[in-house]
């Protein structure tokens, strides 16, 4: 009877399965005016979570990988690219502000001041008078603290490695201010200066030491900690010291949801946010984004519970390993990367990646590794997989792609400057190297689709335009001259369909126009189309950016355009 | 219960397949109409083409989540901690535990090493019990002056020591005497052997090294005790196995020289190698030959393609002699098989008065973690060898016994390594495990 019953579930689901067979995302038309969406309150605190670090390496480096060998679907689909979009873009292809993201410099323009600062007012700890240890631990050979300073405000501090001075530190600093600039929720983190002799351990201060064991400790062995950290020559050592939040609840997962967050509604590896956050992760090689370096947070507004989504631990990133300088190998491949090493044995060796035969040293010390040399933006590789990254498709590159592009030479010089550099020769060449890798992740993503944004319709009803900014153009990826684009304009209602070649002239600045076919004048044709639906009254614009012998087909923008009277037509929606 | 455990891969696989998401719409409120493109698709062509797969193979999912899950409580207790915690604290009392296994044939087993207190390194010793799950078990004592090696690394030029050591061995294979010796006369038999003697170590120059020994040793052999093989002498004429049964006492004086450069790092480093080796053995017993032994190797070492990939080439030469009257004890006659020698065969699965061998291997580094020394490394070889009653004679290429394949070698820094092959040759297919964990 049991297995009666498995064999109709199997059966409906194999049904089901094929009348939703080949679906893809929802083509939503949506009429009722909507307010933001509010967050649902929450009714009691979520659990918090602690998942295991070598379960979580384990389950991404190991058993999906292998997952594709005793499953030729999924290798196939993961070989053909085929991807479901992100679920939560907007009408633009962006994303609303929300506890995960809320946009910065992509929309405004912030100062270089306002970067420089970071989530806080960028001054960072009060070093007046002693700092407190109230937890101590050991990561690698340096001492990871948590401190009070003077005003009694928390901090996690973290030094650098013994022989590479500010390289940790600096790195915390600058990619912490990168990315709150970017939208992301980001702790407040300064590079502080600590004299030892003004460090004293908590009352029942316990040390928890590799084999896990908990013993009460001492002012003495603080400074036993503190002893291969880096002494400058005034005594002090120097360090990054983030500010702690309150109401941690745990990492959060780069998939699924916290069941407990009924505002956490959208699946975390489908979150543009979070697969746009692996071009930023690429752009400044932040390797260690696996979920435990993340944070929730509890907040509560004026009784509002809600939880706040942080990105945490920037350590491993530009240049910097944490605990040494990045190799050429880091940000090409996986630390176990089994495609990789499946590949090296299958060709008997043949097969190998650009990071195998390259030579050249560290950039600086005092940045460590961190080049434009080996960065490939599509196919960089953080230390082990993380779903959300694996899931991005060219949409949510593009997206991340702008954000990127958001950031000017002065923007991240402010950034660098944060990050407090002694030799302004390091500070140069870190500046140099973002702003190259910027460059070539733009290179590469405005390649892939038509980048075209700041949509306007103008003209008139009978002539309508299209007004435009090709972003590949303003950014200097392709000349203003030559730029054509496939065109094809479906008007159902209007019974008009067609397709040319255009090569509209584009300023150097981006800017162009398309003239559209306007819909019929005839008031008959005005009545007879709003007696339909929505959808049906739809035009559909597909421009397609042609691109040059030697680069990738990019995909094309969908422009969705509902008939106006006035204007022609009213631009309400978009994808790329 | 056995319908409920068929179910699991079936509910496993429901639970894994993707299913339609119900979010929170997300939209820009500035205009009353809009498209947007998203959403959670529905089940779609690829799950269902997934979905068989995910019944079959949902028995592995389920072991790797208990594997994933063990690792995870190992880490949680911090396992590998103490397990390093207690080997340093063994380190300090001078034990060394350690275990390993030499491939196929010999099992595998632990061995404890017990250092003697040497602050200075100028007198060390050690005592070193082996245990094998399969063949044998053995004490060996040593004691001197030098520490070449105990300690890898230390740099002494110049060493001498007195040894002791009891080994038994209680199922050795046995298959005859000749290059057309046959698999299925596979036969079994035991060696007892006590042995004591001093060693002296120099080398006047780093690339260069001398050693001088005198021993006295008694070895003694018998039926095997492997019951499902049948013991030699119920095989094999008394004749085609010289001195089985009897016991034999030797005064044996060895010298070998070597000569050695490069190799900085143990696996795909550059380098080369020269050694030879003579050594006299004087009967004691009655009935038994005195005979000289003759051994000969070298090879190179040649990484290239960044050190990513290598060619080590390798030959070896063994070569025994009886000299008056008496016979030779058939144990003492060069082996060819088994993982140190030719892959493809069982241990010792010829014998003769002259062994040569040829030894080919290509390895490619696959994956490498440098700073913890961890890498995996795999290979493809080719190796020919042969025994022969006088190889001058009998040498002819066709005589060669191939052994050709693959491997993998693991190595884990400081906690060891390990190497999987799978050989061919003329008697099919062999899989060889090696490792080598402590010591």
């Amino acid at each position: 009877m049991m297995m009666c019953k498995v064999h109709i579930f199997l059966a409906t689901l194999a049904l089901g399965a094929l009348l939703g067979a080949c679906s893809k995302n929802r083509l939503t038309v949506t009429q009722a005016p909507r307010p933001a969406p509010e967050a649902p309150a929450l009714s009691e605190a979520p659990v918090e979570r602690d998942p295991n670090v070598i379960v979580d390496f384990l389950e991404y480096s190991v058993r999906r990988p292998l997952s594709h060998v005793f499953i030729p679907p999924r290798a196939l689909r993961s070989w053909l690219g085929s991807k479901v979009e992100a679920y939560n873009p907007t009408a633009e292809d962006d994303v609303v502000n929300s506890s995960w993201f809320t946009h910065r410099n992509g929309k405004r323009r912030m100062t270089r001041d306002e970067v420089a600062r970071g989530p806080g007012d960028g001054t960072g700890p009060d070093t007046s008078g002693t700092w407190t240890v109230f937890r101590a631990n050991k990561e690698g050979v340096t001492p990871g603290f948590m401190l009070q300073d003077a005003a009694g405000v928390g901090y996690l501090v973290k030094f650098d490695p013994p022989d590479y001075a500010e390289l940790a530190s600096s790195a915390e600093v600058i990619t912490s201010r990168l990315l709150h600039a970017s939208g992301y929720f980001v702790p407040e983190c300064a590079v502080t200066y600590i004299d030892p002799s003004n460090v004293r351990a908590a009352e029942g201060l316990t040390f928890e030491d590799p084999l896990g064991r908990e013993s009460p400790v001492g002012d003495d062995f603080v400074q036993e900690l503190l002893r291969p950290v880096p002494r400058r020559a005034d005594g002090k050592v120097r360090a990054a010291a983030c500010k702690l939040l309150s109401g941690t609840l745990g990492p959060f997962d780069y998939e699924g949801m916290r069941d407990e967050d009924p505002a956490d509604s959208i699946p975390h590896e489908h979150r543009r946010e979070l697969r746009g956050l692996y071009v930023l992760a690429a752009w400044l090689n932040h390797l260690d984004t696996k979920q435990h370096n993340s944070l929730d947070i509890l907040v509560d507004e004026g009784g509002q519970k809600r939880v706040v989504h942080y990105l945490i631990d920037f350590g491993s990133s530009l240049g910097s390993a944490a605990l040494r300088p990045n190799a050429p190998r880091d940000g090409v491949e996986h630390d176990v990367d089994l495609a990789a090493i499946g590949a090296r044995w299958v060709t008997a060796g043949f097969y190998s990646k650009s990071w195998e035969r390259y030579r050249q040293p560290p950039t600086h010390p005092a940045v460590g590794f961190y080049s434009a040399d080996l960065f490939d933006p599509g196919n960089w590789k953080n230390n082990y997989p993380n779903p959300a990254f694996q899931n991005h498709t060219v949409r949510d590159g593009y997206w991340g792609a702008k954000l990127v592009a958001s950031f000017d030479e002065e923007q991240i010089r402010a950034a660098v400057a944060a990050g407090q550099l002694s030799d302004p020769g390091a500070a140069d060449a870190l500046t140099r190297a973002i702003i190259a890798r910027r460059d070539l992740t733009v290179a590469y993503w405005y390649l892939r689709v038509t980048p075209l944004e700041e949509l306007s319709i103008e003209g008139s009803a009978q002539a309508p335009i299209l007004g435009f900014r090709d972003l590949a153009v303003s950014e200097g990826v392709v000349p203003a001259d030559g730029r054509r684009y496939e065109m094809r304009f479906d008007f159902p209602a209007a019974r008009i369909r067609t397709e040319h070649v255009r090569e509209p002239r584009i300023s150097a600045g981006g800017e162009g126009q398309l003239e559209l076919p306007g819909p019929p004048s005839d008031a008959a044709f005005w009545q007879e189309l709003r007696s339909q639906a929505i959808a049906k009254q739809l035009a559909m614009l597909e421009l397609r950016a042609i691109a040059a012998d030697d680069a990738p087909r990019p995909r094309s923008v969908r422009i969705y355009l509902l008939p106006v009277e006035e204007a022609g037509y009213r631009i309400v929606g978009r994808a790329y | 219960m056995r319908r409920v455990t068929a179910q699991i891969p079936v509910l496993i696989a429901i639970l894994t397949i993707s299913w339609p998401g119900l979010g929170v719409a997300q939209d820009t409120p500035s205009d009353s109409i809009f498209v947007v493109e998203r959403g959670a698709p529905g089940v779609d062509a690829w799950d269902v083409a997934e979905f068989p797969f995910k019944i079959a193979t949902a028995p592995l999912y389920l072991l790797a989540l208990g594997l994933g899950r063990a690792a995870g409580a190992a880490d949680d207790i911090h396992l590998i901690e103490w397990v390093t915690y207690y080997n340093q604290r063994l380190n300090a009392n001078y034990l060394y535990p350690g275990a390993g296994s030499l491939g196929s044939g010999s099992g595998f087993g632990a061995a404890l090493l017990l250092g003697v207190p040497d602050d200075d390194r100028l007198v060390w010793g050690y005592v070193r019990g082996d245990v094998t799950y399969k063949q044998y078990w053995g004490v060996v004592a040593r004691i001197g002056y030098g520490m070449e090696e105990f300690v890898p690394g230390d740099p002494r030029r110049f060493g001498i020591h007195a040894f002791g050591s009891i080994i038994h061995r209680d199922r050795d294979e046995f298959f005859g005497i000749g290059k057309e010796s046959r698999e299925q006369d596979k036969s079994d038999f035991e060696l007892d052997r006590q042995a004591v003697g001093v060693e002296l170590g120099l080398a006047p120059i780093r690339t260069i090294a001398i050693r001088v020994g005198l021993d006295w040793s008694t070895v003694e052999s018998g039926p095997g005790n492997n019951p499902r093989l049948p013991d030699l002498d119920s095989i094999f004429d008394p004749a085609a196995v010289s001195r089985f049964g009897d016991e034999d006492r030797y005064l044996g004086i060895g010298v070998a020289g070597e000569w050695r450069s490069g190799y900085d790092r143990p696996l795909l480093g550059a380098g080369r190698w020269l050694r030879v080796g003579f050594r006299w053995n004087d009967s004691r017993s009655t009935g038994a030959a005195d005979f000289t032994e003759l051994e000969a190797s070298a090879g190179v070492d040649l990484p290239f393609d960044y050190d990513r990939r290598s060619l080590a080439l390798g030959v070896l030469f063994r070569s025994v002699r009886a000299s008056g009257d008496g016979e030779l004890p058939f144990y003492r006659l060069p082996a060819l098989g088994g993982s140190s020698t030719a892959p493809a065969y069982l241990t010792s699965r010829f014998r003769d008065r002259d062994l040569i061998l040829g030894r080919s291997e290509y390895f490619y580094r696959l994956w490498a973690l440098s700073d913890e020394g961890m890498a995996l490394i795999a290979s493809v070889f080719l190796d020919g060898g042969m025994v022969a009653w006088d190889l001058i004679d009998d040498f002819a290429f066709k005589h060669l016994k191939p052994s050709y394949g693959i491997a993998l070698s693991a190595l884990a820094g400081a906690y060891g390594g390990g190497r999987i092959e799978l050989a061919g040759g003329d008697e099919g297919f062999r899989v060889n495990l090696g490792f080598a964990m402590g010591q």
